[in-house]
């Protein structure tokens, strides 16, 4: 019998460079095989089964804390033309977003209040904007700078910026937008309903309860549970309402590393060196990932899939259209290098 | 030492290596952590001793028999010329160092 963690060093040795191997993985895999190996002789079999489970949590906590070392040091180690290159992505991820939002406020303010009429009412759109906004200026930033090719200690760079805007949009998802959204619901159903609660202290005034886009991330997470409890749900026609916009918050609050990742496979292409097809393609990333979120939130609304097994679905389908753009690219990458 | 134009620092953890090492001369990792009273886990001793090994405070190498059971061998850590300077001037409370005068 091989001993414990032989086969997730074969596992990692696939992943990890051999210094985080040699380093990291052997010696906590060889504590817990030491330990494991001692406790088997004095025959304390369930101590030796817990010896594996907390060897492994060390292992991913080893793993984790090295990772985000690396990234670290990674920011720290590039060079000034990297820099120059990290810094216009940035650049470029913040104009966008400023624009996109721009545009996306505008729309509705526009139509539904009147343009200039209340300046703070328009401040409760901004977060809903900026969460469509950040995942496409992160996927038409990276495409625009990051022409030609980059090093790893870029991409992973870029990345962690990516991971930074997830980390933000989900904040945004879970609990900002849902806020703003019920303060501007409060507050436009006073204006046309001429209630004020200060000034009607005798009569009762209530609020406009909240709906699914007014529950914070927590909440609609305990509705959604609720939900896939009455297992009759599916079958009698009836659809559910919570489980998908809880599973659209997340595919959301992931798309900014989804699109990045997807970004940073076609940006150091030969085709997409000229800005309109870098454009193009952010467009095509943001458009095939979305259309994946529309479609399992579809299955998980109608046809009862569960969670898990939509977010499974989605990074397949993700990972298949990346799969697909590397294999494409690479043919017209040669198909150029023949031709010019 | 050339390599690290820097001012060389020594982290909370890193000095707790360094003083056990010096106490100890060899040690392995678990037992880093069981002298440590708590101060070093398990979990992430080894990033430690990783970042250690690089920035040259100590060096390690593999125990010749494997351990009872068979399985990968151990590794040994053990000071370095450098490390040893290192922990004598920062236990006397200087907070950086100049690389030049670590040499």
């Amino acid at each position: 019998m091989n001993p414990p963690g032989t086969r997730l060093r074969r596992l990692l040795s696939r992943w990890c460079s051999p210094g985080t191997i040699e380093r990291i993985v052997d010696p906590t895999l060889v504590d817990l095989q030491t330990e494991h190996t001692a406790a088997r002789s004095r025959g304390r079999i369930w101590r030796s089964r817990a010896i594996i489970g907390v060897g492994y949590l060390a292992l991913v906590r080893a793993l984790c804390l090295h990772g985000f070392m690396s990234v670290a040091e990674g920011l720290g180690s590039l060079d000034t033309r990297e820099r120059q290159v990290f810094a216009r992505t940035v650049w470029t991820v913040v104009t966008v977003t400023m624009i996109l939002t721009v545009v996306v406020v505008a729309g509705p303010y526009r139509h539904v209040l009147g343009f200039g009429r209340d300046f703070l009412l328009g401040l409760y759109l901004v977060p809903q904007a900026l969460v469509i906004a950040v995942p496409a200026a992160v996927s038409v930033g990276i495409l625009l700078s990051l022409r030609g090719q980059a090093s790893w200690r870029l991409k992973l760079s870029v990345l962690s910026l990516a991971a930074a805007c997830s980390v933000g949009t989900l904040a945004l998802v879970g609990w900002v937008v849902p806020e703003a959204n019920q303060a501007f619901r409060v507050q436009t159903w006073q204006r046309l309903s001429g209630a004020h609660p200060d000034r009607d202290e005798g009569r009762r005034v209530e609020s406009p309860s909240r709906g699914i886009a007014e529950l914070t991330l927590a909440a609609l997470a305990r509705a959604a549970e609720r939900e896939f409890s009455r297992a009759e749900t599916a079958h009698w026609g009836r659809y559910r309402s919570y489980a998908p916009a809880y599973y659209s918050r997340w595919m959301v609050a992931v798309a900014p590393v989804a699109l990045a990742l997807f970004s940073l496979s076609v940006a150091g292409r030969r085709w997409t060196q000229g800005r309109i097809v870098a454009l193009w393609m952010a467009i095509v990333g943001l458009v095939s990932y979305y259309a994946i979120m529309l479609v399992v939130s579809g299955w998980v609304r109608h046809d009862g899939l569960g969670l898990t097994a939509a977010a499974c679905v989605s990074l397949l389908g993700f990972l298949s259209v990346l799969a697909i753009f590397r294999a494409f690219g690479g043919l017209v990458d040669r198909f150029l290098q023949r031709a010019g | 030492v050339a390599e690290h134009p820097r001012l060389l620092r020594l982290s909370p953890k890193e000095l707790v290596v360094l003083e056990l090492l010096m106490r100890d001369k060899r040690l392995y990792g678990l037992q880093l952590v069981a002298a440590s009273r708590g101060r070093l886990k398990r979990g992430t001793v080894y990033v430690t001793l990783s970042r250690m090994e690089e920035k040259g405070y100590i060096t390690s190498l593999h125990e010749d028999a494997p351990p009872e059971g068979g399985g990968l061998p151990r590794r040994i850590y053990e000071p370095t010329a450098l490390g040893r300077r290192m922990h004598k001037v920062f236990t006397s409370g200087v907070p950086v160092l100049e690389p030049k005068l670590a040499r």
